[in-house]
């Protein structure tokens, strides 16, 4: 293959990413009927993230977190800046423990995510407490986080092929 | 004097290089530090970014209803799937309904018929007509903390700020956000969300409070007041921002003195809903119609 097709492929490559994470944002905000109104979300978001800042930081810099945190704000219609916040702490979190994350086991690694993802709800459940002036309600918060735990394992093999994809 | 000139861009440009190095050392911070402003200023000033939160809404409105239009089909698929079971038994329920709501028209129709009857003779004005705009539901706001969804009809369909949004069988939420060709709705059941209603058969006013939760509290009721489980739960059309008896729910539990609503329409169920549009003064819907048949 010549140099210009070699990088036409690898930029393709990278695009598939940015467009994958792009759809993650949306998604997001879809509703799934069959999982309830109490809190049935699915924070595809919060996967690709995290497994990117993991196995390609290069990708994922601080400015673009910074903006998906922000389009998730401006189109979730709630408080502006609240996403935004929580990736730039999962970002600097993740960051420093990827040396450690990435010689681990994949459980160790779903472990890691179950942690991100209660650091998350911790920092929106005092945003909206404060909002609020008062408690949000326990159970929706821990039956999302349930789901956050469970759909981790789901989306890691579409991850993994894609990281592949990325190496060859 | 050319030998200066490449010295001095030099330095400029090893100064920029110097300088972009420095805000990517720091840029996690610094991206945190406005982070906590932005969510500072949206805590202190709810409404401060709600222009650029319709703007994105808007510009992203077409593209969430095509990635999402999958997921809706899905998801409409599997609950097919899992009613199918349900449907043999629900179909006898419908007949019989059937049979008793048709004893209820002709009823219902004697009883109009009386009404108009007993309103000509007082001279009653009659009550402005009410329309409705029908739309879609194309997304949550993907959070358990916050309850609003967003609808694809917006300024250009009719809609606007205030108006209240009907679920198949009751009023579910109010318009809060309205940009060009989508509008954001604040469910009944969020936290922020207090309506005026009216208890029905007590006739006493009321607030209905939305929990986050699927039960609503029923606050602001007289001590006196005694609500019985089963009392249906309307709006009250006080303050002119809803039209009034606009069903919502009925009380179906009383814990600590504070009665429970349970809502008829499930917010998250709904694939479409109604947009009640503010009622209008009939003249005045009269000299618009008169207007644009005069421009016509």
């Amino acid at each position: 293959m010549s140099d210009g097709g070699f990088f036409a492929v690898h930029f393709l490559k990278i695009a598939l990413i940015y467009v994958l994470l792009f759809l993650m944002v949306i998604l997001n905000l879809i509703n799934v009927p069959f999982l309830g109104d109490d809190g049935g979300r699915l924070p595809f978001l919060l996967i690709g993230i995290y497994f990117w800042l993991i196995f390609r930081p290069a990708l994922i810099p601080y400015p673009l977190l910074f903006m998906a945190g922000l389009l998730l704000d401006f189109l979730s219609g709630g408080l502006v800046g609240l996403y935004a916040l929580c990736f730039m702490v999962l970002g600097i979190i993740v960051r420093n423990q990827r040396r450690f994350l990435l010689g681990q086991s994949w459980s160790v690694v779903w472990a890691g995510f179950c942690v991100a993802s209660v650091i998350v709800t911790s920092i929106q459940f005092l945003a909206y407490s404060l909002d609020h002036f008062a408690f949000p309600a326990f159970l929706p918060m821990f039956f999302g986080l349930g789901i956050s735990f469970l759909l981790y394992p789901l989306l890691l093999p579409l991850m993994m092929f894609l990281n592949r994809l990325l190496n060859d | 004097m050319g030998y200066f000139s490449r010295k001095n861009s030099k330095r400029k440009g090893m100064r920029t290089a110097t300088l972009a190095v420095r805000i990517g050392r720091y840029s996690p911070l610094v991206f945190t530090g406005i982070s906590a402003i932005l969510l500072l200023s949206s805590l202190i000033s709810p409404s401060l970014w709600s222009g650029s939160r319709i703007l994105a809404t808007d510009f992203m409105t077409p593209v969430i209803t095509y990635v999402g239009a999958p997921f809706r089909v899905a998801g409409e698929a599997i609950s097919d799937m899992t009613g199918l079971t349900q449907i043999r038994a629900e179909n006898a329920r419908l007949k019989a309904e059937s049979k008793q709501l048709h004893e209820w028209y002709q009823t219902a129709m004697l009883l109009r018929a009386e009404n108009q009857s007993l309103k000509d003779l007082l001279n009653v004005i009659p009550e402005p007509d009410q329309s409705y705009i029908t739309t879609r539901v194309i997304a949550d706001s993907g959070s358990s903390f916050i309850k609003t969804v967003l609808i694809e009809a917006g300024i250009s369909n009719g809609v606007e700020e205030g108006q209240a949004v009907l679920g198949s069988q009751g009023m579910i939420g109010r318009v809060i956000e309205v940009g060009q060709h989508a509008a954001r709705v604040l469910l009944l059941n969020d936290i922020n969300s207090h309506i005026p209603v009216v208890v029905e058969g007590a006739n006493q006013r009321a607030i209905l409070a939305g929990t986050n939760e699927d039960m609503l509290n029923l606050i602001h009721l007289p001590a006196d007041i005694l609500v019985e489980k089963g009392s249906r739960i309307v709006t009250s059309g006080s303050g002119g921002l809803f039209p009034n008896g606009l069903p919502i729910g009925e009380v179906v539990d009383i814990k600590n003195g504070t009665p429970l609503v349970k809502m008829y329409s499930d917010p998250y169920g709904a694939g479409h809903v109604q947009i009640v549009e503010k009622p209008q003064d009939p003249n005045v819907r009269d000299s618009i119609k008169l207007l644009t048949s005069e421009m016509e």
